[in-house]
């Protein structure tokens, strides 16, 4: 059994199809999602958070079908996600946000604060969100996705923004939350961080599932340096 | 032929090019690469004219451009194909060729997989046919300077192969381009000069192994 | 058989008319990505100027016609784009409905400047012609209406599918930011569909004239049946919003060839175009949740639980001041300002905060009105009642309209307020036939209507500024800035939108009923369609974000026709200037009190 697993998941616009036929999996842990762009990561988090239909294909969360739930129910189920473009909530103080989230899974408010700290942002805590720095608004929508205290996380290139200590100290926070039994699938383009803290790697392109492996077995596969470097 | 001089830009509060200096000769090609979120495209929007810099000169032949409108740049010479699938899916082939001022016959010659679908919406083509099609601007207006980015973005090896032809022939005919891509080795392949950017600034590092898959391989 | 056949020509006649009007509409919006409120408007000034050359000059018929379509109109529309439209290129849609509901009510303004109030017969086009088809005749002004429907619909397609122009303007509905890369110029595109949208309004007016009549409202309100047919077409597809213009002709033609004519039904056919609105808004897909990009807007400080109930008591010390010393009329007015700054704060809610913008809200004050009126209790529970009803009916219309958002929610709130005009608040089921109702007061003297509306001000304004500091205030917020993401955090974002608007209608229904029993006579007349857009106005020049922007609003929504009874030329100048303060302000909707607010920081600064 598989904490998620996507299966046959095909998303087309129109003619052109964004994600096809991809099936895999992911365990408690850290899974990692690369690929070039264009490669359908981001469609593919779409498709397991339940912001967009899959054209054929089945989302499974712990061997149950999600596939017709809505994002809200996914959510209370423990699928939480960020986004590659921030969507923060710009009016709202970056507390409030966390707040946001905790109420929804109806968790004391006064966790915020805990959380704040725990991503490294709690200097932040009382300033409009829609001014941070980009890096501390990728933490934000971390430590938002973590208010709902999601057995599934889906993280869409948390590191780009970050500086080095930001990254590292993100890398540490991936460790705990992967020993917290958690699964975290994490898109993300600094190969450091993916070969040094994935379990597990899914080489995505042109839509379609290219390997997978362990971060070594990637790492010496022709096919994905050819992926990226054309 | 391009000339920028410490240029900053972002979007609202968030700064994404952090003094960037960059020189394309003319008639030379430049291939700009680097990593995502390392503020390509976020350069290609300040030289189209689609982002104001919020400091430093941006020059294009000669001229401050740093105030133009994107049309105007754009009759004045310079061919912007921006990221993703730029065309207009609910026009036909022909329409969007004509859109583009120019004979197409120049684009039916070098794609006849355009040619017969001209009535087709272009909306309805595969992403590669789509690519091609947003291409032809570089070949139908006969741009002075042809600026790209990502054209390889999702798009099969083969069809990669088939548009970096025109580019070359595009090059020896004198274009100054700038060209920004993740694939690497075939934009590198064609340049005269190769760039990599990096945390919205040009890095000294130019080895992209290194950039991509980090220092320890 | 021949008459089945009459009635379908009537229908094209109307429906034509319609497809004209509605084509301007989906030019311009298509285009230039405004969509123009005042679509109406236009048409209906340029109406009255067609009367005014042709009736009142003399001139010619198609010399009138030529000059008001061909010249005035689209010089009109060039100054709209130019002088108001393109400085909200890329506005969020409530600061462009705002702006456009600017013109709106400037343009009603200027023309009851300009042609005050009185019959005005239009003659018909070619009225010495026509054919029989059966017992019915269809006249020569029919046919030109056919005829000019033809044309356009002609005209229109040349121009879009034969010309670069046109080609550029069909470019710009995908993708503007990629067609300025091509090397077309976006601001002029948009100004031409500007002109050509007004020339289009004011064609239609001016064929409907003997239809409808020359009027203020009725015309300016055609932009709803237009919206209706624009609608089919999703606002982008020409030819769909032709086939939905002629349909809705016909339906409107069978409808009174074949439903009873007793006075529901009449009113029922009214009704139709707002009717089949909302037929189309449900037929409507879902729209997709948007992703990508941080949007906030800067709110006014928002008081904490202490700092706001030191405000209210010094906001009841200064009412109760003022009540002992100021007469009983004014007293009186000062209530209602109060009960209108009631109206507002449910605004706050709903649009402030929620980041909907309701052309409807008005609507919610008659139905509060006339629950409390209709069951004719002194009693405070009555005003309960009101509330609770207006709740119901807000979350009616919620959940009607859950698959839209933006311009298309805001437009459904202003045909569900048609909706509710002309089927209930207009028609004897509200009013009765008299069209008027006694209601009892709670208190006899105008002093204390002044302390109980200031009291009610004073404890909604406290609960909305406890909504906005609570749970439900921070969901509204985070909806409005990202629907995706709340979503994705286990939020039920349709429920959310359901409460917002049923807790505003409830505010909006308590006010209705504070109005009836301050009034004690309350008539259709006071719940006019109309007066929900200089609500609108008010709430955004005083500010719509914050309490204290409520209370001015309101004051200022009373001083209006006091003002005009006082100086009745001034009415229309007061509306114009209503319209371009909007239409200037818009850009900021913490409004006027936020310029107080800063003035104020600066000065202690």
């Amino acid at each position: 059994m598989s904490r998620l697993r996507v299966e046959g998941v095909t998303v087309r616009f129109g003619e052109v199809t964004a994600v096809d036929d991809v099936t895999l999996s992911a365990d408690p842990g850290v899974t990692g999602l690369i690929g070039p762009n264009g490669a359908g990561k981001t469609t593919l988090f779409d498709v397991i958070s339940g912001l967009r239909k899959p054209s054929s294909g089945r989302v499974l969360l712990d061997d149950a079908d999600i596939t017709s739930k809505g994002p809200h129910q996914r959510s209370r189920l423990g699928v939480a996600r960020t986004f590659q473009r921030l969507e923060v909530f710009g009016s709202l103080t970056v507390r409030e946000n966390v707040v946001v989230a905790l109420e929804s899974r109806r968790r004391p408010a006064k966790l915020a604060a805990e959380l704040l700290a725990r991503v490294g942002i709690a200097e932040f805590a009382d300033a409009q969100a829609d001014t941070v720095p980009t890096g501390a608004a990728r933490l934000l929508e971390l430590a938002r996705a973590l208010a709902t205290d999601p057995h599934l996380l889906l993280l869409d290139e948390p590191s780009s923004g970050l500086d080095r200590a930001e990254t590292d100290a993100f890398g540490e926070l991936l460790r705990q939350l992967s020993a917290e039994g958690r699964a975290v699938v994490l898109v993300e383009h600094d190969m450091d961080l993916v070969m040094g803290y994935c379990d597990h790697v899914h080489v995505l392109n042109l839509g379609q599932l290219l390997t997978s492996g362990t971060p070594s077995e990637i790492r010496s596969h022709e096919g994905v340096r050819e992926a990226y470097l054309g | 032929m391009i000339d920028l001089m410490d240029v900053h830009a972002g979007y609202g509060r968030i700064e994404v090019l952090r003094g960037v200096t960059l020189n394309v000769p003319r008639g030379t090609v430049t291939a700009l690469l680097g990593p995502n979120g390392a503020g390509k495209s976020t350069l290609v929007k300040v030289l189209s004219g689609q982002l104001r810099s919020s400091s430093g000169h941006v020059h294009l032949g000669g001229v401050h451009v740093n105030d133009a409108a994107p049309d105007e740049l754009a009759r004045a010479g310079l061919c912007t194909i921006p990221e993703g699938r730029a065309i207009f899916p609910n026009l036909t082939v022909a329409e969007n060729l004509r859109l583009m001022r120019g004979d197409p016959a120049v684009v039916y010659e070098r794609f006849p997989k355009l040619k017969a679908r001209q009535k087709q919406l272009a909306g309805s083509m595969s992403g590669g046919e789509q690519q091609m099609l947003a291409f032809s601007r570089a070949l139908i207006t006969d741009p002075a300077v042809l600026v790209i980015d990502e054209l390889s973005m999702g798009l099969a090896p083969v069809i990669v192969a088939e548009l970096y032809e025109v580019v070359k022939e595009l090059a020896s005919s004198g274009v100054t381009m700038l060209i920004v891509e993740q694939f690497a080795e075939t934009a590198s392949a064609v340049a005269d000069q190769v760039v990599v950017m990096a945390h919205g600034e040009i890095s000294a590092d130019s080895d992209l192994a290194t950039v991509y898959f980090g220092g320890t391989s | 058989m021949t008459a089945l056949l009459a009635y379908t020509v009537f229908g094209l006649v109307t429906g034509g008319a319609y497809a004209v009007v509605a084509g301007g509409l989906v030019l311009t919006y298509s285009t230039s990505k405004v969509f123009n409120v005042g679509h109406g408007a236009i048409g209906m000034v340029m109406a009255f100027l067609y009367w005014e050359l042709a009736e009142n000059r003399g001139l010619p018929q198609w010399l009138a016609l030529l000059i008001v379509v061909g010249g005035c109109a689209p010089l009109f529309g060039l100054v709209i784009e130019r002088f108001v439209m393109r400085r909200l290129a890329g506005a969020p849609v409530g600061i462009t409905l705002v702006a456009g509901v600017g013109v709106l009510v400037g343009l009603i303004g200027a023309a009851q400047v300009i042609w005050p109030p009185q019959a005005r017969p239009v003659r018909p086009f070619l009225d010495q012609y026509g054919i029989h088809i059966g017992q019915s005749f269809v006249s020569g002004h029919d046919l030109v209406t056919l005829a000019c429907a033809v044309l356009v619909a002609g005209g229109l397609y040349l121009l879009l599918n034969r010309t670069r122009t046109g080609l550029a303007m069909r470019a710009c509905v995908d993708a503007p930011e990629l067609a300025a890369l091509y090397g077309t110029r976006p601001h002029r595109l948009s100004a031409l569909s500007w002109a050509i949208g007004s020339a289009l309004a004011a064609l239609g007016g001016i064929l409907l004239t003997p239809v409808v009549q020359l009027d203020y409202v009725t015309m300016t309100l055609l932009v709803i049946t237009a919206y209706t047919a624009a609608l089919v077409g999703r606002l982008r597809s020409l030819p769909w919003t032709f086939v939905g213009a002629l349909g809705l002709g016909l339906v409107q033609s069978y409808a009174v060839a074949y439903l009873p004519s007793s006075p529901f039904w009449i009113a029922f056919r009214a009704a139709i175009p707002a009717l089949l609105l909302f037929v189309v808004l449900l037929a409507m897909p879902q729209s997709p949740l948007r992703i990508g990009g941080v949007r906030g807007s800067r709110g006014v400080a928002v008081p904490g639980g202490l700092a706001t109930g030191v405000g209210m008591a010094l906001f009841m010390g200064v009412v109760v001041a003022l009540a002992l010393l100021v007469d009983g009329v004014v007293a009186g007015q000062l209530a209602l300002g109060l009960v209108f700054g009631i109206v507002l704060l449910s605004m706050v809610l709903l649009t402030g905060y929620g980041g909907v913008v309701s052309l409807g809200q008005f609507t919610f004050v008659g139905v509060g009105a006339v629950t409390v009126a209709r069951l004719e209790s002194s009693s405070p529970l009555a005003l309960v009642a009101g509330a609770v009803v207006a709740a119901a009916i807000g979350a009616l219309i919620a959940l009607t309209a859950l698959r839209v958002s933006g311009l298309y929610l805001a437009l459904a709130t202003l045909g569900f307020a048609q909706l509710m005009d002309k089927l209930v608040l207009q028609s004897p089921i509200a009013f009765g036939v008299r069209g008027s109702l006694q209601v009892p007061r709670l208190f006899e003297s105008a002093t204390a209507q002044l302390l109980l509306a200031a009291g009610v001000f004073a404890l909604v304004g406290a609960g909305v500024l406890a909504v906005r500091r609570g749970r439900l205030g921070r969901r509204m917020i985070a909806v409005k800035d990202s629907s995706a993401a709340c979503a994705t955090l286990g939020v039920n974002v349709r429920w959310i939108r359901v409460w917002v608007f049923s807790l505003s209608a409830a505010i909006a229904g308590l006010a209705g009923g504070l109005f009836a029993q301050l009034r004690e006579t309350v008539a259709a007349s006071d719940f006019q369609l109309f007066n929900n857009l200089p609500l609108l106005l008010f709430a955004v020049i005083a500010g719509v974000t914050s309490v204290s922007g409520a209370a001015l609003g309101g004051m200022l929504l009373m001083l209006l026709p006091v003002l005009q009874s006082g100086f009745p030329a001034f009415a229309g100048v007061a509306v114009v200037l209503l319209g371009v303060a909007a239409a200037g302000l818009s850009r900021d909707p913490n409004g006027l009190v936020s310029w107080f607010f800063r003035a104020w920081s600066w000065r202690r600064a």
